[in-house]
């Protein structure tokens, strides 16, 4: 536990609780508008946007974060004219083929794109730090805003519209929240994990709220609870901690479903 | 008296199947109180999905120019995960929550999550939200379908209060309510068959489409 005095381990720590919390919040709202296939094929494109940063010789960081948010717009716009499903699964392979194709071309930074596919909240430097903390805080003042709106196209679209909802507007701001939560979990818990990041932590909170705002803090919650749990089990086992963070948020997930089942 | 709604010559077909609306015009005056009516299918709620914009017509052209508008839809597709109680719902929908509480006896609903209420508890809450922000025009999709006789009869006074007060476009089935309610009414099936003062409409309803309401 002496690694806990250790400066890298407690930015470490301080990144993924604020990056944990904030996905299980917006994962609640993907969630419910049926979008949790979007975290998986955002982390993908994420992983295609790394590897061509790296490519390029540009901020991985920013360049992931243009293209993901200008494809999850693209994506939401196209959604009304092709199936949202077949959709998200036609992004998820593009975003994979992209970085096989960079890594085929350029293997002189295969190691550190590879790294980005299973991450760690240990190689999260000062500047990602930075980022995190600024992008979290932008999360956090949107979600506030247009708290009222996300709950009634939560509720029901057609309700939301009449209601004077800017339904579209709405949904185009879900997804751009949706993206930058998805390049931020991409440093912390690694592309292959990122949507369990923001979906179980989402999906246990929706099955014990008793209210819209209590699903929000229950997720944020858990979401931040397993992460602290998943760290400190990382540590006293020598495992990596995106996998200890996500199995315990999924055990946690099916105990719940568990107990639901067997009432 | 000012024109708030006016449908012209409006048609409709959900993907290119047979048309639900062929033609259909009227107009609705400000406080007045109009009610639909047809037998199931003949393009009622699909009329007031319209006139709310939420679809467009393939032909024709509707205007609206009432300053806002309640809508009651006949039944809602939630998400069974969503965990909004009434309460949160009502607060975000606008208006005072309280005020919607007292009038329509919501007292035991406010906290439960709305995916947990039956469908008559239901319908009281989208009346509700109907009613929430203070509408100067309610549409209002069968309301009293499915509700005990204290309920219905406890909803028919709301609309009793409100009748000259709000411009109301009510559908039901009851030729009852329509009678006692109606300033003017429209007869549907797929085409407007009648739209004048309700003292034809009990046996109008019935030549039409042989219903004799409830």
């Amino acid at each position: 536990m002496e690694l806990l005095g250790y400066e890298f381990v407690q930015r470490g720590i301080l990144a993924g609780l604020v990056v944990s919390v904030v996905s299980g919040v917006v994962g609640v709202f993907l969630v419910l508008r049926r979008l949790s296939f979007l975290g998986a094929s955002l982390s993908h494109i994420a992983f295609g946007g790394v590897a061509l940063g790296f490519l390029t010789g540009t901020d991985p960081f920013l360049f992931t974060l243009l293209i993901s948010l200008l494809l999850s717009n693209l994506t939401r716009w196209a959604m009304g004219r092709v199936p949202g499903d077949a959709l998200l699964a036609l992004l998820f392979s593009a975003g994979a083929s992209v970085a096989v194709l960079v890594l085929g071309v350029s293997e002189e930074f295969g190691e550190e794109v590879f790294g980005y596919l299973f991450g760690s909240v240990f190689l999260v430097s000062e500047g990602d730090l930075f980022l995190i903390l600024l992008a979290s805080s932008f999360l956090i003042g949107f979600l506030l805003l247009s708290y009222k709106s996300l709950l009634l196209t939560s509720f029901n679209e057609e309700v939301a519209k009449v209601k004077g909802v800017n339904v579209k507007l709405t949904e185009h701001m879900l997804v751009s929240a949706a993206s930058v939560v998805v390049v931020l979990s991409v440093k912390v818990v690694g592309v292959v994990l990122t949507s369990s990041l923001i979906v179980v932590p989402a999906l246990t909170s929706l099955m014990l709220a008793r209210s819209f705002l209590g699903s929000l803090l229950l997720a944020g919650t858990l979401s931040g609870v397993c992460l602290l749990f998943g760290v400190f089990l990382s540590l006293l086992l020598d495992l990596p901690p995106s996998g200890t963070t996500v199995g315990l948020s999924t055990l946690l997930f099916f105990a719940v479903l568990l107990k639901k089942s067997l009432r | 008296m000012r024109e708030v709604i006016r449908v012209e010559d409006i048609s409709f077909s959900y993907g290119g199947s047979s048309p639900v609306l062929e033609g259909v015009s009227f107009s609705v005056e400000e406080g007045e109180f109009l009610c639909i009516v047809g037998p199931n299918g003949a393009g009622k709620t699909t009329l007031l999905r319209i006139i709310l914009g939420l679809l467009k017509p393939l032909s024709g052209r509707v205007s609206v120019t009432s300053k806002s508008m309640g809508y009651a839809p006949q039944r809602l597709e939630v998400e069974s995960l969503f965990p909004g109680t009434v309460w949160e719902i009502l607060r975000s929908s606008g208006g005072k929550v309280s005020d919607l509480v007292d009038r329509l006896h919501l007292e035991g609903l406010v906290k439960r999550r709305f995916t947990e209420l039956s469908g008559g508890e239901r319908r009281k809450v989208l009346l509700a939200l109907a009613f929430s922000s203070d509408p100067d025009t309610l549409l209002l999709d069968e309301p009293t379908a499915g509700l005990d006789a204290h309920t219905a009869k406890h909803v028919e006074e709301i609309l009793r209060e409100v009748k000259g007060l709000k411009t109301v476009l009510l559908v039901s089935h009851d030729v009852r309510l329509v009678s006692s309610l109606a300033d003017r009414v429209l007869c549907l099936n797929r085409r407007v068959h009648y739209f004048g003062p309700p003292e034809e409409v009990p046996a109008l309803v019935e030549d039409l489409f042989g219903i004799g309401g409830v």
